[in-house]
């Protein structure tokens, strides 16, 4: 039933606003849009004084009663913006289409495509967004700045390693400098890549290398 | 009421609809009746919160209408309102009690309304013929109506009642006309001589309060006995002279509690709409006065003043400003340098002797220093109240010299009742103001202007500087000129104080670029009978000599068509002008709104844009260029807008297009080569914005000099046309002294915000689909409406509404701008467009890069030590 | 709307089409109020195209070369009016150029004609091809007939805002965002196995170093 209703008044909308002459002929009705204007995030009602209704830039004022609704009468029919103005909050505006008949329409504004229907609910709810910001922060040097961009990244961290590596690792020490030495070679005998060649080699061709392997930690011992 | 400053203010539509015309203080409420009764609004006084609204059906919007409120028997509020063609009646909380239409409106000019307990009284005038009485109960019923007949009212006779009888005073017989209103079938006339009253040029005194009381004044406005007053009482035994007063300008009855007291006022000048308010038992009274000169003063009985409040400065119709002339130490050096004396001995003698006192000078400064307090900074932010009583800009060493960046600046300003003012721009402290009582503003193109020609300014040391404002009297129309200093506000010597009248009307007025040897640029007026008039006189010889290329242009904005005069210089009849073109512009409904020249100030930078195959594309600099627009509807309201470009010397038309199915107003900005304008598409119901510029092309005509005589080819225009999901009331556009700095435009939105907008957001050359040339030559890709956001705003929460116009001015300081826009309130600021990048902003963070050089030269230092203590250590190993 | 036609003297007219016919007068008194004589008629054949002919009416007299000559002496301005006869009236525009630079050139100029969108007069500029003046003098024979050139410019449409690539741009970027948006869950994990695996090499290759070592290590602390 709803949907229907929707789809009707679309229908008499779609005509209504498909020959954009018509609009132009506006009869001598006078009708009044209506709404409410509320900021959520505060509790004093001391911006009711500041704010106003403007209709399409100030042809027509609405001013807020003291519980933040209003009245914008003696309007005749037409499509109209209506916005808030205020001056420490941000609203949404929307476009208010009032047909020859007295029907009325309220939709979000998209000035690209002029004819797009985008309704929204009527009596008009305007909450506000949030509080105006005017002004830009204004940039400031902060120490983690200069440490996460990449070249110091790319600069300290290698420094880094160099440097303090070898004071974990105590080279003073001769053995614990022979056993680096140690490492240092296997690894790169490790790199070679016919070790591992002979390791398959030893697979295919028997067991004489694990011996040959054997005795060397045998020895060692 | 203790300082002047404003609680809260509701602004009405600027239409006729939001126009007041009558108001009532009932309780804590505050009902105003507007536009002839198209609103009728009820605002809680202590807030400005709306309680309720009303509108009536079919308002008049030429005729002003009237409330008033009366108390029934059992404490009952009725407002009662009267219209054209009705009347009706409302509780106190917006209601409706009753409504009854007046017979025979159309005809009848109802203006006249009296409430008492009993009855409500309206009457009605038709011209030349009768007064109509309609009488009605409290409930809203209509009792019989007389008619009583008044040959001799006319269209400015003025009428009011003054307790149960109604009063008119025939200005030009000198008869008092009276009807009782118990018995309204005659009027009784009074001839002056019979009340014993001698005056010429008599006028009824403004009656403000609730027609209660039982006398009326009468002042008398002519010449020899101005200042002379009587007061009159009006009963049913005709009217007798209660008193008689002189040296009176004002007067004022009212009631006061049983008895009527009056109260005049002494002084040259202002008239008094009272609004008294009664303390304690005895009449002690405070009033307020709005003058002729649109200042609000309240007084004390006494007659002191406790606030003023210059309300002219909300109606300013013209704005310049000048540079605060050098301090004189400044002066002298600049004069040591100036001299003519070539010798060199008198050259070293008189540096020694500046220096030498420029020396004492310093000495003496710093020992003030450590004897007073001094101000760093002042603040500024007194809101709207601009008489601060603070001396704090005395205390500053340069009050009223430059500074050294020249951002401070003397601001003039004319107001629309012929007031003009002087301010100090850093406060907005008015330093002087002077009140030409008979200038009246010109009227071009449906605005009201004054023209304001600096023609000497304050760099020309030791002459003083020379400032001409222009208007026209306002009783014969000839023209008026007042000749002023503008750091002082005196009038130049041997002129008269109150503005000279001139004996011609003036048709057209330009002050030429050039100046001659005492620095003053003269001032070339063209008046009606085709004749030239220069002033001061004594530049006429530079204008003789310049003749043969000076042309002007006139625009009939009633027949649309513009005219074009070239100066010829014949030893029988002077400076005449001869005309040379004519534009023809009358197309059907079509009138001329806007005629924008470019500023004469302005300087170029670049002569071209370089473009991403680097060659040049040289820009169309005419500096006699002048945009015009025309606005008008055709036979289906469908309104149209055309915009020609002209060349002002030749007459040649560089440029015209049309906008179909739009309105206006249209507003335009026009610099360097390239002009911005805005207006309403009626079709898609949003405001556009398009912008034209204008190129010679890859060869420049003449490098040196423009000749409008010699004129390159039409050039190439490339334009481009934008969205703007806002209302413009108007536009600027930023100057700065070298024209180095980039441009923003700047939008006065009719939400109060003022919007800066850079102008690379108005470049016709952005593409749909961005290449690589547009990224680098840095063009912003197209998209079809512009940003607006709250960061862009430069005035944030403080709102400034009904902006009628954005000046521009450069300041010492090649970054910045200065912006003053002015209407309802007069805004003030500095824009940056290119940030800050001559100056080292405030926060500059001295300490921290001081901190860290000073670090890090220590660390190398140490590192030095400590490395050449290792690199020892090692060679000991 | 075309306003009437004037009769057009002199040749006929090529195209059978309605023309506009447009009167040119020169100044020939110059003063506050100079008096025009007729110069020769303007024919427009087509406003669109911006085509027009000039017919001279009468070859100049001596005596209005004499005029000229003057007029160039005194560096005085060569004046021209048009006039269009409509219903509503004649309307008149003027324009000027220096009379020598007509002169030198020996009577060549180019007028322009400016007309709005319903064909009516605005406005005309005179120009001549040498506007600086020489000094040369020229002889009789170039200074009889005027050699003429016309145009004429209609208003043209002013900018307007072009919403209808942008609108079908939004739309392409729209599909291509929701498609896109499938895409890039497969890759997600796709993309990062590119540098997972190497980092697992290396890892594999140095705890194999790490063992061997670290079991000589601890073997040679145990000592």
């Amino acid at each position: 039933m709803n949907i229907l209703c929707v789809t009707s008044l679309f229908v008499l909308f779609s005509y209504g606003l498909g020959n954009p002459d018509q609009d132009e002929n506006q009869s001598s009705g006078r009708y009044h849009i209506e709404g409410k204007v509320s900021v959520p995030f505060v509790n004093n009602q001391d911006w009711i004084s500041s704010t106003r209704i403007l209709i399409d830039g100030g042809d027509y004022i609405g001013f807020l009663k003291s519980d933040g609704t209003f009245s914008v009468t003696n309007v005749p029919s037409g499509s109209y913006v209506v916005e808030v103005n205020s001056p420490d909050y941000v609203f949404e505006t929307y476009r208010v289409d009032i047909n020859s008949k007295g029907k009325l329409r309220a939709r979000r504004v998209n000035h690209i495509q002029p004819s797009a229907v985008n309704t929204v609910i009527y009596p008009l709810k305007f909450k506000a967004r949030a509080v105006a910001n005017y002004f830009q922060q204004r940039e400031q040097w902060r120490i983690t700045d200069l440490l996460y961009s990449p070249m110091v990244m790319m600069m300290v961290l290698p420094f880094l390693m160099i440097m303090v590596l070898p004071k974990l690792m105590n080279t003073a020490d001769p053995e614990a400098q022979k056993d680096f030495q140690n490492q240092m070679n296997l690894l790169n005998a490790k790199q070679n890549m016919p070790e591992l060649s002979e390791l398959v080699t030893s697979w295919l061709g028997g067991g004489q290398a694990k011996k040959s392997s054997k005795p060397k930690a045998l020895k060692k011992r | 009421m203790r300082n002047g400053e404003i609680v809260w203010r509701q602004i009405q539509e600027k239409s006729d609809s939001g126009r007041i015309d009558d108001m009532i203080l009932l309780d804590n409420s505050l009902v105003a009746v507007m536009g002839g009764g198209s609103y009728l609004r009820c605002f809680s006084v202590t807030s400005g919160v709306l309680n309720w609204e009303f509108n009536a059906e079919v308002p008049d919007l030429n005729q002003r209408s009237r409330i008033a409120f009366l108390t029934m028997n059992e404490k009952k509020k009725i407002i009662v309102m009267l219209t054209a063609n009705t009347v009706y009646g409302f509780d106190i909380s917006g209601r409706l009690q009753w409504k009854e239409d007046l017979p025979n409106s159309d005809k009848v000019k109802y203006g006249y309304l009296k409430v008492d307990e009993n009855a409500i009284n309206i009457i009605g005038v038709t011209m030349k013929s009768h007064v109509v009485i309609i009488t009605m109960d409290t409930e809203g019923t209509m009792l019989p109506k007389y008619s009583a007949p008044a040959a001799w009212i006319q269209d400015g006779t003025r009428c009011q009642f003054s307790g149960d009888q109604f009063v008119c005073l025939d200005v030009d017989n000198r008869i008092v006309h009276q009807l009782s209103l118990q018995k309204p079938e005659i009027f009784r006339s009074s001839l002056f001589q019979d009340l014993k009253i001698s005056c010429n040029d008599p006028q009824l005194m403004n009656d403000v309060s609730d027609g209660h009381q039982r006398e009326f004044g009468i002042r008398c406005l002519s010449s020899s006995n101005r200042g002379d007053a009587v007061v009159l009482r009006a009963s049913e035994d005709g009217i007798k002279l209660v008193k008689e007063l002189s040296g009176v300008t004002a007067l004022q009855v009212v009631r006061y509690g049983e008895q009527d007291v009056f109260i005049t006022m002494a002084r040259s000048k202002p008239e008094l709409y009272g609004i008294i308010k009664k303390k304690d038992n005895s009449p002690v009274f405070r009033m307020i006065a709005l003058s002729q000169d649109d200042s609000v003063v309240l007084l004390q009985q006494t007659g002191k003043l406790t606030w003023v409040r210059e309300e002219a400065l909300s109606k300013v119709v013209a704005i310049d400003m000048i540079d605060l002339p050098v301090s004189p130490m400044l002066a002298k050096m600049e004069d040591e340098f100036g001299t003519n004396s070539n010798d060199i001995f008198g050259m070293l003698i008189n540096r020694l002797t500046t220096q030498f006192v420029q020396i004492q000078d310093f000495f003496f400064q710093i020992l003030n220093h450590f004897k007073s307090h001094r101000h760093s900074y002042y603040d500024g932010d007194h809101g709207n109240d601009y008489m601060s009583d603070d001396d704090t800009d005395e205390d500053d060493d340069d009050y009223l010299f430059r500074d050294e960046f020249n951002i401070r600046k003397i601001i003039i300003l004319a107001s629309e009742v012929g007031k003009v003012c002087g301010l100090y721009s850093p406060s907005g402290r008015i330093l002087w103001c002077h009140l030409l009582p008979d200038m009246a503003p010109f009227e071009a193109a449906g605005k009201h202007l004054y023209t304001i020609s600096m023609q000497r300014t304050t760099s020309h040391f030791p002459h003083d500087p020379y400032c001409t404002i222009m208007g026209k009297h306002k009783d014969s129309g000839l023209g008026m000129m007042y000749r002023f200093n503008p750091v002082s506000g005196l009038q130049v010597a041997n002129t008269p104080p109150g503005g000279e009248v001139l004996n011609y009307r003036i048709k057209q007025m330009i002050m030429l670029s050039h100046m001659d040897d005492h620095f003053i640029r003269p001032l070339v007026i063209l008046d009606t009978d085709l004749k030239f008039h220069v002033y001061p006189e004594s530049t006429t010889d530079l204008v003789k000599s310049l003749a043969d290329s000076l042309f002007i242009m006139t625009t009939d904005t009633v027949t649309s068509q513009l005219y074009g005069y070239s100066m010829v210089y014949s030893d029988d009849k002077g400076l005449t002008a001869e005309e040379v073109w004519n534009l023809n512009l009358a197309i059907e409904s079509q009138r001329i709104t806007n005629i924008v020249f470019k500023q004469p100030l302005e300087h170029v930078h670049s002569q071209g844009i370089v473009l991403a195959d680097r060659s040049v594309s040289y820009k169309y600099l005419n500096p006699n260029l002048v945009v015009i627009t025309a606005e008008g509807s055709d036979s289906s309201q469908k309104g149209f807008v055309n915009v020609y470009l002209v060349d002002s010397v030749s007459g040649q038309l560089v440029f015209h297009c049309n906008h179909k199915r739009v309105k206006g107003p249209v507003h335009v900005v026009h610099s360097e080569n390239w002009i911005v304008y805005d207006y309403w598409n009626q079709r898609h119901r949003r405001t556009e914005i398009a912008v034209l510029e204008l190129y010679e092309g890859k060869k420049q005509n003449n490098a040196t000099a423009f000749s409008s005589l010699y004129p390159p080819p039409i050039p190439l225009v490339l334009r481009q046309a934008y969205i703007i999901s806002a209302h413009v009331s108007t536009m600027a556009v930023t100057i700065t002294e070298k024209g180095i700095t980039n441009k923003h435009l700047l939008l006065a939105l009719e939400t109060g915000a003022i919007l800066e907008m850079q102008k690379a957001l108005l470049d016709p050359r952005r593409p749909d689909v961005p290449t690589q040339e547009h990224r680098e030559e840095g063009i912003i890709p197209y998209v079809p409406e512009l940003p607006r956001h709250n960061e862009a705003v430069i005035n944030y929460n403080r709102s400034v509404y009904n902006v009628r116009a954005i000046h521009t001015a450069p300041a010492g300081l090649e970054s910045h701008s200065i912006i003053l826009c002015y209407g309802l309130d007069i805004f003030y600021t500095r824009v940056m467009p290119s940030k800050m990048f001559d100056v080292l902003k405030e926060d500059f963070d001295y300490f921290f890069i001081g901190s860290v050089t000073l670090g890090m030269i220590i660390v190398s230092l140490l590192s030095k030590k400590l490395a050449a203590r290792k690199a020892l250590n090692r060679a000991w190993k | 709307m075309m306003p009437n036609i004037t009769i057009v003297m002199g040749q006929q007219l090529q195209c059978p089409c309605l023309a506009l016919g447009l009167e040119l007068d020169c100044a020939e008194i110059v003063g506050p109020n100079p008096t025009f004589t007729n110069r020769g008629a303007i024919a427009i054949r087509s406003i669109k195209t911006g085509i027009a002919d000039h017919q001279q009416e009468d070859p100049l007299s001596n005596d209005d070369i004499e005029k000229l000559k003057k007029l160039v002496e005194n560096d005085g301005e060569y004046r021209i009016r048009i006039s269009s006869k409509a219903a509503a009236g004649t309307r008149y525009v003027s324009s000027f150029t220096k009379a020598c630079g007509l002169y030198e050139s020996g009577l060549t100029d180019t007028l322009t004609v400016h007309m709005d969108p319903s064909s009516n007069l605005i406005g005309v500029s005179i120009t001549t091809p040498s506007p600086y003046c020489l000094g040369l003098s020229t002889p009789m024979e170039r200074l009889f007939d005027f050699n003429t050139t016309v145009e004429v410019i209609q208003t043209v449409p002013g900018p307007t805002p072009e919403t209808q690539f942008f609108v079908e741009k939004m739309e392409r970027e729209r599909a291509e965002k929701t498609k896109g948006q499938q895409q890039d869950n497969r890759s997600f994990l796709g993309k990062y196995w590119m540098y997972i695996v190497p980092l697992l090499i290396v890892v594999m290759l140095a705890n194999n170093a790490d063992p061997n070592a670290q079991g000589g290590g601890s073997g040679g602390g145990g000592r």
